[in-house]
């Protein structure tokens, strides 16, 4: 296993893709401290901008890890990885742990970006220890992403179907985040305008879709079983679940890695 | 350049991608309707049927950026674009045929989609708030936007020699054209006298940046807000004569191997 994960990470060092992401990463954190230094000045702490990462790394981990990890099945990798004796647990193993690595650096390069040029622009954090952990949080999102897109990777052969399917699956959970956040960031109460008497009356009404409070936790569950929810919620730096968010990463992770590796042990390599 | 258009739709015809194309724009038409009629009651007034009518260049444009790359990309990996030029096939006529089919697919899906949502949207909402003239103009205009991000597809997949890299190029293109001009409507719509607002040259940039990005566009056709269709489809069809021209250009260039 050793073997094979120095060999990923071998391959890693030498790959332009992975450096584009890195380049990427870094500079989004930087930027993001720079246009917000020239937009409102010293205002905005820099906590506020954070946790820009948590948004991008989703996206950034549908393109890398299909592109990267498919490219062994075109070229035949991971059949002589395993005729070389290695088994398709460790093989898939391998591969995740490498691709938790390079989530863990986007989103440190990221990070290290962000306050390269948020501390002297903005000022330093304001909350140390809560910005520790939601990044904690937030590094646990980014496993749960690398869990699912290594079991769609792991299981399809092609490159160029992993790659949309990992596209696509990033796209269905933003949409499905945005969906369940909007239904639950709906307000109890909305104005509704009437025409009495040739005047425009402004009057507050319930709204009829607003979830009641056994519906919430349900709402919410689904919100933070998504690590695209996870993430909008980590872009308010402090989430209100913390440990329901963890042991959602958690169990994203533990599932999707034990469902991906039965589809993985029964295939065909051909 | 008949035979090569024959040949395209008949591969066309046996792609299980093109029938699960359109099974997906019909099902999403369907849903998107069915969504709104479920929710009118709760609204206390009737949808103008707009509301999911003028979707679908935007959900094309998702949807294409799928279809383009692993339809047309196949003929890369499986040399077929090598044996049609050895065949006598000139580049130009590969190229074109490869767009003009693309586009009828676009075309189709959209009609596709279109079904269900008249079919159950008729009935269920009120009619667009719109005069016949400019519904036309709509209309056309949608077309336009449909051949740009074709074009911009047809380029990108015919320059690329890999597959998967055309189709994460198309797709990831298309989201981050999605996202950046989320955040130009973004920085538009901040109401005047807040310290946010923008006007003067900075507006005009960003509302021509806007009017440009076809994601911009399909915007503006789903809130039914294109307040000039015409100077809309005029872009999309700047968009679509550069994107070929270029594509064009560098594919008659490319080394095919």
């Amino acid at each position: 296993m050793t073997n094979l994960l120095s060999a990923n990470l071998f391959r890693i060092k030498k790959n332009h893709l992975f450096w584009g992401c890195l380049l990427i990463s870094a500079a989004v954190g930087g930027w993001q401290a720079i246009q917000t230094f020239l937009e409102h000045g010293r205002t905005v702490p820099l906590d506020a901008i954070f946790f820009v990462y948590t948004m991008l790394i989703g996206l950034l981990l549908s393109v890398f890890l299909p592109l990267f990890f498919g490219s062994e099945y075109s070229d035949g990798a991971i059949r002589n990885k395993l005729a070389a004796g290695h088994t398709r647990l460790s093989v898939y193993l391998s591969n995740l742990t490498a691709a938790v690595l390079t989530a863990a650096l986007f989103c440190g390069a990221c990070i290290l970006f962000t306050l390269a040029a948020g501390v002297p622009l903005l000022g330093g954090p304001k909350y140390p220890g809560l910005l520790l952990k939601t990044t904690l949080l937030s590094f646990m999102m980014a496993a749960a992403w690398c869990a699912l897109y290594t079991a769609v990777i792991m299981n399809c052969s092609r490159k160029s179907a992993s790659a949309v399917m990992c596209m696509l699956l990033y796209l269905l959970l933003f949409m499905a985040a945005t969906w369940v956040f909007a239904k639950l960031d709906a307000p109890e109460f909305w104005p509704s305008l009437e025409l009495i008497d040739g005047e425009m009356v402004s009057e507050m009404v319930p709204n009829p879709t607003y979830l009641t409070a056994d519906q919430r936790p349900f709402y919410e569950f689904l919100l933070d079983l998504n690590p695209m929810g996870q993430a909008i919620q980590y872009i308010d730096v402090s989430p209100v679940r913390p440990l329901q968010l963890a042991l959602c990463s958690v169990g994203v992770f533990a599932v999707t890695t034990a469902a991906g590796l039965a589809l993985f042990q029964r295939k065909d390599l051909k | 350049m008949r035979n090569l258009l024959s040949a395209d739709l008949f591969r066309l015809r046996k792609s299980a991608l093109f029938w699960g194309l359109l099974l997906v724009s019909a099902a999403l038409g369907a849903l998107a309707t069915i969504q709104h009629v479920m929710a009118q009651p709760h609204s206390g007034h009737r949808f103008p049927l707009s509301i999911d009518f003028f979707a679908y260049p935007l959900l094309l444009g998702f949807e294409i950026a799928v279809f383009i790359p692993l339809f047309f990309g196949a003929e890369y990996s499986d040399g077929t674009i090598r044996n049609k030029i050895a065949l006598g096939c000139s580049r130009l006529s590969v190229y074109l045929v490869h767009l003009l089919v693309s586009f009828g697919t676009a075309v189709l899906a959209s009609i596709v989609y279109l079904v269900p949502v008249l079919a159950i949207g008729i009935p269920a909402f009120d009619p667009m708030p719109v005069d016949r003239k400019t519904l036309f103009l709509l209309l056309l205009g949608s077309l336009a936007l449909l051949a740009a991000y074709c074009a911009l597809y047809t380029a990108a997949t015919m320059n690329c020699g890999r597959k998967s890299s055309a189709a994460v190029t198309c797709l990831a293109g298309m989201m981050a054209v999605y996202f950046l001009t989320g955040g130009i409507e973004n920085r538009l719509a901040y109401p005047e006298y807040t310290p946010y607002h923008v006007d003067g040259t900075a507006r005009a940039v960003l509302e021509t940046i806007f009017d440009l990005s076809p994601v911009g566009q399909s915007l503006q056709y789903l809130w039914l807000e294109a307040a000039d269709p015409a100077r809309l489809a005029l872009y999309s069809l700047g968009i679509t004569a550069v994107a070929t021209a270029a594509g064009a250009a560098l594919f008659r260039r490319k080394d095919l191997k």
